[in-house]
């Protein structure tokens, strides 16, 4: 049987609102379509693994707790990029996002370098964004940010909030895809909510893969969430 | 000017009663007349003005304290909980005053919110400052438990004698740390065999600022199972019995002894408090068991994460029969992802507008629900329908209110009664 072996960066440390959901829907998921799951952690001083996993988790945490991960995986930047390298895939979400642009300018100025793995730099401002969202391609969630997102070039983005109970969100470019990477600011259970990019991930690491009738459930209840919220955004 | 005040204020608040519901008009009111309206009432109390915060506990641990003192004789004002703006708790003062102003009490115990409190502290500081825990709470309004660190050290600021926090609690510990050199600064602990009596420990907000913040004990939670806690202050030990089991229950207790001992000094009978936790009720839809046709509702609630996985660590069987219902009170239920269900095995019907993110939630954790009635209404009948005799309903605050207020509980939270 097909392992897929799944790495959660400082699960601990970058978890405030839900986002172990992920990769409990990865691993749901992947169990359902026959595959077996591990899933190893990795914290704040620990050595970093020496086997490449096939998939990276990164949540999202407090401006402290997201300078302490920075701090650490400044140590590592190395290693994880080599993994991305050989065909790993990863996935970071909210604060998670911040470590993996180009950087992350916090409001005194400070300047945290990032791992460089998307197009974006991130700047904290005092203006926080807050609200239920409906993106392009209909996908949904929550957003809870005080990030200003610049892109160096056009392109990669995951969606456009198109309705927002929040009017400051609508026309908010949210995300990065290229692929090997995925990052989003709709934060908490991005993946449960939002499935099909859970499959898209799965399917990029096994590309073979067949996705099952037994996933139908996991999906219906899913989009009748998003319906729900879309409603409410006034979709 | 207070006299106009009072009598414009209680008159507006007269009429307001007889539309239904309390409002904080005539507070604003009387406000307006007499803009010193709070510092002429509470400050004739002679014991002083405390205030109680945090992320969670507040409503158990400030009627915790006022048990205790009233206990030891004192005449105790306090709020409640939704009045913590200075209008709303003008509005509340105005039920207590007299045409003059005047109150009968010695002291005031105010619960008040994180962000709010200060709001109140500027017009009337408080002589202490009870700090239950820094948790997970509100992201949607807070965002992150460091800024609401920062309110609450605001409020800290304006306080004029006494803090007293959970130490136990890393962030609540330094930040009374930080005051030691103009107000006393007391701690209240829990034993190492205390905390782990609950799964998930305090669940308190990571701290990453790591210093040395021992602080002066004000008491120690000795140990807890279940209902029952053992409390000590200047070593010695009394039992008491909790309102409702569960480790932050018991912390609320001691931080309530740690507080009540400083504000009576050498009065202060630890035998009193002990009767006065004892004889306590559930405090108003916390660990609650609402009776209704035969059946026993227990109503756990989730306002967040901490809270919720408190709850459910103090389970001590999985529930037969669960109703879990959520409603726009919790703008983001994301967090329910965090949560560890292990104490749910199930559930037999979900409601509220976040239905389906719940259901999500379950099936993912291939745990069975039964019927999706997004109704509340609808969804209570059903739940009453079911076979069985103890039931469980897991809800936010405001389905909690809902809840109780449709099982024919009128009564209003908080209040001097």
């Amino acid at each position: 049987m097909v392992n897929f072996t799944i790495l959660h960066l400082y699960p601990q440390t970058l978890k405030i609102n839900g986002e172990a959901g992920n990769v409990l829907a990865l691993k749901e998921r992947a169990l359902r379509l026959g595959l077996e799951v591990t899933v190893s952690t990795h914290e704040l001083g620990e050595h970093f693994p020496t086997s490449r996993p096939d998939f990276v988790f990164i949540g999202s945490g407090t401006l402290q707790a997201t300078i302490a991960a920075a701090n650490d995986l400044a140590t590592k930047q190395g290693a994880l990029k080599n993994l991305l390298a050989s065909r790993t895939k990863l996935l970071a979400v909210g604060t998670g996002f911040d470590l993996i642009a180009q950087e992350l300018v916090l409001g005194d100025g400070t300047r945290i370098q990032g791992l460089g793995l998307t197009n974006t730099s991130h700047t904290v401002t005092g203006n926080h964004l807050v609200g239920e969202v409906l993106l392009t391609e209909e996908f949904a969630g929550y957003i809870n940010s005080n990030r200003q997102i610049a892109r160096s070039s056009e392109g990669f983005e995951l969606g456009t909030v198109r309705f927002s109970d929040q009017k400051d969100l609508v026309g908010y470019i949210d995300g990065f895809k290229d692929g090997s990477v995925w990052a989003t600011n709709v934060q908490g259970p991005f993946l449960p909510m939002n499935p099909k990019f859970a499959d898209e991930i799965l399917k990029a690491i096994f590309p073979d893969l067949v996705l099952a009738n037994s996933l139908h459930d996991l999906d219906e209840l899913a989009a009748k969430a998003r319906k729900a919220i879309s409603a409410r955004v006034g979709n | 000017m207070t006299p106009l005040a009072v009598l414009l204020g209680k008159a507006l608040r007269f009429v307001l009663r007889l539309r239904g519901g309390g409002s904080a008009v005539p507070g604003r009111v009387a406000l307006l007349v007499q803009p010193k309206f709070l510092q002429k009432t509470l400050g004739q109390m002679s014991k002083g003005i405390y205030f109680v915060s945090g992320s969670n506990g507040k409503s158990t641990t400030t009627s915790m304290l006022v048990a205790i003192l009233r206990k030891h004789g004192l005449r105790v004002l306090s709020n409640p909980a939704g009045a913590n703006l200075p209008q709303g708790l003008a509005s509340a003062l105005l039920a207590d005053v007299n045409l003059f102003g005047r109150l009968t009490h010695d002291i005031a115990i105010l619960e008040v919110d994180e962000a709010y409190g200060k709001l109140i502290a500027k017009k009337v500081a408080p002589n202490g400052l009870l700090l239950t825990n820094l948790q997970f709470d509100q992201l949607n309004r807070f965002h992150s438990p460091e800024e609401v660190f920062e309110y609450l050290d605001e409020l800290a600021t304006l306080t004029k004698d006494l803090i007293v926090v959970n130490g136990s609690d890393a962030n609540t510990e330094r930040l009374a740390s930080g005051h030691r050199n103009r107000l006393s600064v007391l701690g209240v602990y829990a034993s190492n065999s205390s905390l782990k009596s609950a799964a998930h420990g305090i669940l308190a907000a990571p701290n990453f600022e790591n210093q040395n913040d021992q602080l002066e004990t004000a008491a120690e939670l000795v140990d807890v199972k279940g209902d029952r806690a053992t409390i000590s202050l200047a070593e010695r030990s009394v039992p008491v019995r909790l309102p409702s089991p569960g480790l932050h229950y018991a912390i609320d207790a001691a931080l309530a002894f740690g507080m009540a001992s400083q504000i009576l000094e050498k009065q202060f009978d630890l035998n009193l408090a002990a009767g006065a936790i004892s004889e306590m009720q559930p405090v108003y839809g916390r660990g609650e068991v609402i009776e209704y046709k035969g059946q026993n509702i227990h109503v756990i609630m989730m306002k967040n994460l901490p809270s919720l996985q408190a709850n459910l660590d103090a389970l001590t069987e999985r529930p037969e029969r669960v109703w879990i219902s959520v409603d726009e009170g919790t703008p983001d239920p994301s967090w329910i992802y965090d949560i560890d269900l292990g104490q749910l095995d199930h559930a037999d019907v979900i409601s509220g507008t976040k239905t389906f993110q719940w259901a999500t939630r379950l099936a993912y954790e291939n745990k069975p629900h039964g019927e999706l009635i997004e109704d509340e209404s609808e969804a209570l009948d059903y739940f009453l329908s079911l076979a069985g005799k103890n039931k469980t309903a897991v809800v936010n605050y405001e389905q909690m209110m809902w809840l109780r207020k449709k099982l024919g509980l009128l009564d209003l939270e908080g209040g001097n009664g």
